[in-house]
């Protein structure tokens, strides 16, 4: 975004209320406006949910579960997890046109390292339905509805919540001899399983850097006087998972071992908000069903 | 008119009026890099400069680098040729080796000369050779030319890489696996590829005045009219005659530059003869 | 989509199976899991954990540029070439108070063991934002209204991904010196990979392909300030933090390697 539109007045306010410990819209350096998650919404997909920030940020994120054949050339015992993150061109008035790709590539990239392999946490031997052949690729796509500052946090815990709620069918497998098996899949709902491992994705906290100061879930205005950000990832047993720097300015060591511990506190409590928002939402949905009502939280707007 | 402006030092005359500058030099028989006009530019070739490709080299020609590097692959032949193998060169000349090319998709120039390399390379290969398995699987050989620093010749040049590293060239041992329906090969029983015969090209740039110019660098090029590319194979026979540029040449001209071109083949050849496996 | 602009191969083709195996897999008979860290504490080429592999580097290969360097570092052979500062075009809507950095990295298409292809991949597109990220601090832009640096880096040969974006970091800002273009001061990168609880620097891509994850850091070794840092696997926090500080390290290493050949005398 241009650097511009800021006032050189806005940006010395901003700077200074940091470092005093308040924020312009009253928050503490280390607050993150109050998320709200929805899962479930998209009756279509194995997994959903969306995320929104304040006013503004809002992610959706859909999780779909299809068979292909499996990567010889990695053992092919594996399934596989392909992410992707769109921005809609509504989201930001320069996402136009081509004016997304960056972002799309820097979130789908990011995305990809945190959870896409090993350290992502979901066990990927599992996925697999017929060594050698046949496991599930767990396509994750993500679209950015809007933007309004810290995208990369929301991204992350939309992807943590749908892929926590996602539900794949069961498989049985029959051995045809000859080395041959054949696998089938159960069309029954109530077999399906959850992914293997989804407890132990990361969720993403964005540190800003903002002059002598360092703040979290950052808004636009705010993302504007910042020259470096990190985003740390991390997982519910605290081990890191991800870090990338971006913007580009530069970090001081003792400015970066600060920023990196505040992201630290930040994920853990993050972490257990979203899990337990997810366990009320589903004591919730169980608690309608069972009483015959229509889940609130499948209405999308 | 030149002698109302005060003579001005060499380097300014050179970025300034270019043309005027090579001018000068060549009205008294010389070119500004010191060479006549019948002489090639310090040409080196260096043998298996990457060692992730199976066969490479890199090459200079004067202030040109180009390095070309072979993958070798397998692949299903056409059903209309099944013991034809596939050799696929392309020259990439990036933003990277002079301010002349943009990012992103070949230009022009590129194009041109890899559709010349292909063109050449129907000489060089037999196609046949890279069959294993006949109708089953064949060898596929991306040659990717890639041109570091852009100083004119570019055609010799990644002719002369393309040569270079197919003598460098080592297959492994391949074996089609009808079980497995995929091809096996052992890289400790390496063979290279028979080479049928091998091409050189010289270029020369045609002046207005009708005088010819070995090898012409790509600041002489502003003087160049048309330039005259000459294949000869190492049997001395004639492959491809190429003339570029608006300007007609004399017959007596192309004749000169085909027997420049000849002496010029045994000075590569002799180039090239160090073991190329190294 | 057919590539009408390049010579076409067949439609797909796949590396054979086997090659390079020997390669890959150390001593025949040799089958668990590779080791990476011997008895002995030393690596397989005999290393020391914390022992980058020497360098190699040189300015001025690319003489149609405003200044060139490559490395080689290992099997690593890397080019950067940097044009400009130049006028630039492009008007964008900001209005140009600070100078534009493009990156561009780009792979070979033979430079690793299965053939890349001829487009810019998502990787490579991630790697010329990170390397714009990781220099762009270090050049005065401020200094540069409307013009842009166009940086293209050209890995020939690659030993590991992460090992190669490092070698383009270091080997860039080595050509933004050469390019006589006012820097605050170098930028050097470097890579490691987290074995067994234990950091290694400039892995190759044997150690990283065995590692549990890696980080590439970039700093201005004069100043002490990172530029760029990405790191990817699970690990301990305590383990990125001991891996900050080695290959922040050995990047003040580096920029004794990169001084040297900013002074040599050039080639040619």
């Amino acid at each position: 975004m241009p650097s511009s539109l800021l006032s050189p007045v806005e940006r010395d306010f901003i700077r200074s209320s940091i470092l005093s410990g308040t924020r312009s819209d009253g928050r503490g350096p280390s607050d993150y406006r109050t998320p709200e998650l929805v899962t479930c919404l998209i009756p279509q997909t194995d997994g959903s949910a969306r995320c929104r920030l304040g006013d503004g940020t809002d992610v959706l994120v859909s999780v779909k579960a299809e068979v292909g054949s499996v990567d010889l050339s990695s053992g092919g015992d594996t399934g596989r997890v392909v992410c992707n993150v769109e921005a809609s061109p509504s989201a930001n008035q320069s996402f136009e046109g081509r004016g997304a790709d960056e972002l799309n590539n820097e979130l789908t990239r990011a995305l990809d390292r945190a959870i896409a392999g090993p350290q992502g946490g979901l066990d990927l031997k599992a996925l697999c339905i017929v060594p050698g052949a046949h496991c599930w690729d767990i396509h994750v796509d993500a679209l950015i509805l809007d933007d309004g500052g810290n995208l990369m946090d929301a991204l992350f815990m939309a992807v943590r919540a749908a892929l926590c709620t996602s539900r794949i069918p069961a498989t049985t497998t029959q051995d045809v001899g000859e080395g041959q098996v054949e696998f089938e899949v159960v069309d029954d709902v109530d077999q399906a399983k959850a992914i293997a491992g989804s407890k132990d994705l990361p969720l993403c906290v964005t540190v800003h850097q903002i002059g002598e100061g360092h703040v979290v879930d950052a808004t636009p205005t705010e993302a504007l006087c910042s020259s470096a950000q990190i985003h740390v990832s991390f997982n519910g047993s605290g081990q890191l998972c991800a870090l990338q720097k971006g913007g580009s300015g530069p970090i001081e060591p003792s400015v970066l071992m600060s920023m990196m511990q505040t992201g630290r506190e930040q994920a853990k409590k993050l972490l257990s908000w979203v899990d337990g928002e997810l366990v009320r939402q589903e004591k919730l949905d169980k608690e309608q069903r069972r009483l015959g009502q229509a889940p609130t939280s499948q209405a999308l707007f | 008119m030149s002698s109302t402006i005060p003579p001005l030092p060499a380097e300014a005359i050179k970025k300034l009026l270019p043309e005027t500058y090579h001018q000068s030099f060549i009205q008294k028989g010389v070119r500004p890099d010191g060479r006549g006009f019948q002489d090639f530019r310090p040409t080196a070739v260096h043998y298996g400069a990457i060692t992730s490709a199976d066969g490479s080299a890199l090459v200079r020609l004067g202030g040109t680098t180009v390095v070309c590097g072979i993958k070798a692959e397998v692949a299903v032949p056409e059903p209309t040729q099944p013991t034809q193998g596939y050799f696929t060169p392309n020259v990439e000349l990036g933003p990277m080796c002079s301010a002349r090319f943009k990012p992103g998709a070949p230009s022009e120039t590129a194009q041109v000369l890899s559709q010349q390399l292909n063109t050449l390379s129907l000489g060089v290969l037999d196609r046949d050779d890279l069959c294993i398995e006949p109708g089953q699987a064949v060898w596929a050989l991306y040659a990717d030319v890639l041109c570091l620093n852009y100083d004119g010749g570019a055609l010799d040049a990644c002719q002369l890489a393309v040569t270079a590293a197919l003598r460098n060239l080592r297959l492994g041992k391949a074996t089609f696996n009808e079980e497995e329906g995929a091809v096996r090969a052992n890289a400790r029983e390496s063979q290279g590829v028979p080479i049928k015969a091998q091409v050189y090209t010289s270029t020369f740039g045609v002046l207005e005045s009708g005088q010819c110019l070995a090898d012409p660098s790509e600041a002489e090029g502003s003087l160049v009219r048309s330039t005259v590319s000459v294949s000869v194979s190492d049997q001395g026979r004639l492959v491809a005659v190429w003339k570029q540029g608006g300007q007609g040449c004399d017959v007596a001209l192309i004749r000169a530059c085909l027997d420049q071109a000849q002496e010029r083949r045994a000075i590569l050849e002799s180039l090239l003869a160090p073991e190329a496996s190294s | 989509m057919t590539d009408r602009r390049r010579i076409q191969g067949p439609e797909m083709s796949v590396p054979p199976l086997g090659m390079g195996e020997e390669d890959s897999q150390g001593l025949p008979g040799q089958d668990s899991a590779p080791v990476v860290i011997g008895k002995d504490g030393l690596r397989n080429d005999g290393r020391l954990p914390e022992a980058p592999r020497p360098m190699f580097l040189r300015t001025g290969l690319v003489t149609q540029a405003s200044g060139s360097a490559f490395l080689e570092c290992g099997r690593i052979k890397a080019v950067a070439a940097v044009y400009g500062p130049r006028q630039e075009k492009r008007q964008y809507f900001t209005g140009a108070e600070t100078g534009r950095l493009y990156c561009e990295f780009k792979f070979s298409t033979f430079s690793g063991r299965v053939r890349r292809g001829h487009q810019r991949d998502a990787l490579e597109k991630e790697y010329s934002q990170f390397m714009q990220q990781a220099l762009a601090p270090a050049i005065h832009l401020d200094l540069l209204p409307k013009s842009a640096i166009d940086i293209y880096v050209q890995i020939l040969e690659e030993d590991g991904s992460a090992a190669a974006l490092a070698a383009a970091i270091t080997v860039a800002s080595t050509a933004l010196a050469d390019a006589g273009i006012e820097m605050l001061d170098m930028v050097t990168g470097c890579a490691v990979g987290y074995v067994d609880g234990q950091v290694l620097v400039d892995c190759t891509a044997k150690e990283a392909a065995a590692a549990q994850g890696e980080l590439v850091l970039s700093r201005m070794p004069s100043m002490g300030d990172y530029t760029h840092i990405h790191h990817a696997g699970s690990v301990e926090y305590d383990l990125v933090m001991q891996a900050v500080e080695v290959s922040g390290d050995t990047c003040a290493k580096i920029h004794g390697v990169v001084n040297k050949a900013l002074l040599a005398p050039k080639e040619e």
